[in-house]
């Protein structure tokens, strides 16, 4: 009789652990399914084009534009110059990545703004001999290369801007 | 003797098929859950409206149906620079981020049809 209890204990306890193991299991199948069935809809290629324009847009309407305005006065937030509004400052430049190059027939100016963690990426396309290779992974980056006249001065101008997150 | 253990061992046999009837229905209803287009539709409406808010300018009015053709728009939230939209009753949970220069207004229209997004 004793024999049988002591069984039944025993069955019920090895019942218990196959249990715990099946939700363990379980639970992990849930958590890989969960990342890897998430449809993400990616559109920060428009929105960094967007961004792009609008900073072009609010360069050309400032008058008098001088970079050294941005540098001093708004800690280099190039966003914060042309009025964007925002919650946060630090979820912006976490989020952005935005590279201004001024170059003027006597001088040659820049400013960075944001997280640059994915910058090294733009320098591996820039220096690598099979560019068209790496094209697709250039998600949320656009590169506008351009003259225009600047405080009477022909300048060029180039802007980049990447989309983090 | 023999009996109690063949006993015993069917009873063991149908807890298991029961325990992975039970898994399996599990993961199929949440695999269901992830790929119901509902919450891509709901993605997509979210990520058009921050885009064309991103590119708007004053003076723009931006209409939305309720009765839309990715489900029914139940509610539309603007807060801290984030549009969370509610489509045939899934609540958004993150929103979706949009940075404008200017004033974003949502209002409701006098017959409750749509949402208008004012940018000024």
């Amino acid at each position: 009789m004793k024999i049988k209890k002591a069984e039944s204990t025993s069955e019920t306890i090895i019942m218990m652990y196959r249990l715990l193991l099946l939700t363990i299991i379980v639970l992990t199948i849930m958590g890989i399914s969960n990342m890897v069935y998430t449809h993400t809809i990616n559109v920060k290629d428009p929105e960094s084009f967007v961004l792009s324009k609008k900073i072009i847009n609010c360069i050309v309407n400032s008058p008098g534009f001088q970079i050294n305005d941005i540098k001093e006065n708004y800690n280099s937030n190039i966003l914060k110059y042309c009025n964007f509004k925002y919650k946060n400052e630090t979820e912006i430049y976490n989020k952005y990545f935005i590279r201004l190059d001024l170059i003027q027939e006597d001088s040659n100016e820049t400013i960075l703004y944001g997280d640059d963690g994915k910058s090294w990426v733009n320098e591996i396309l820039k220096n690598s001999p099979n560019q068209n290779n790496l094209d697709s992974y250039k998600q949320g980056y656009s590169n506008i290369n351009t003259n225009l006249i600047l405080n009477q001065k022909q300048t060029e101008l180039n802007l980049e801007v990447y989309i983090n997150e | 003797m023999m009996k109690n253990k063949k006993a015993t061992n069917s009873q063991e046999v149908i807890i298991h098929l029961i325990l992975i009837i039970l898994i399996t229905t599990l993961f199929v209803l949440h695999l269901s859950s992830k790929i119901d287009s509902r919450y891509i539709k709901q993605q997509v409406l979210e990520k058009q409206t921050a885009l064309l808010i991103n590119s708007a300018i004053p003076g723009m009015n931006l209409t939305i149906e309720k009765a839309n053709v990715n489900g029914y728009i139940n509610e539309i939230k603007i807060e801290k620079n984030k549009v969370y939209i509610r489509l045939d009753g899934i609540p958004s949970n993150n929103g979706y981020q949009f940075i404008s220069q200017y004033n974003v207004i949502l209002t409701e229209d006098e017959t409750k049809t749509k949402y208008i997004i004012q940018i000024k």
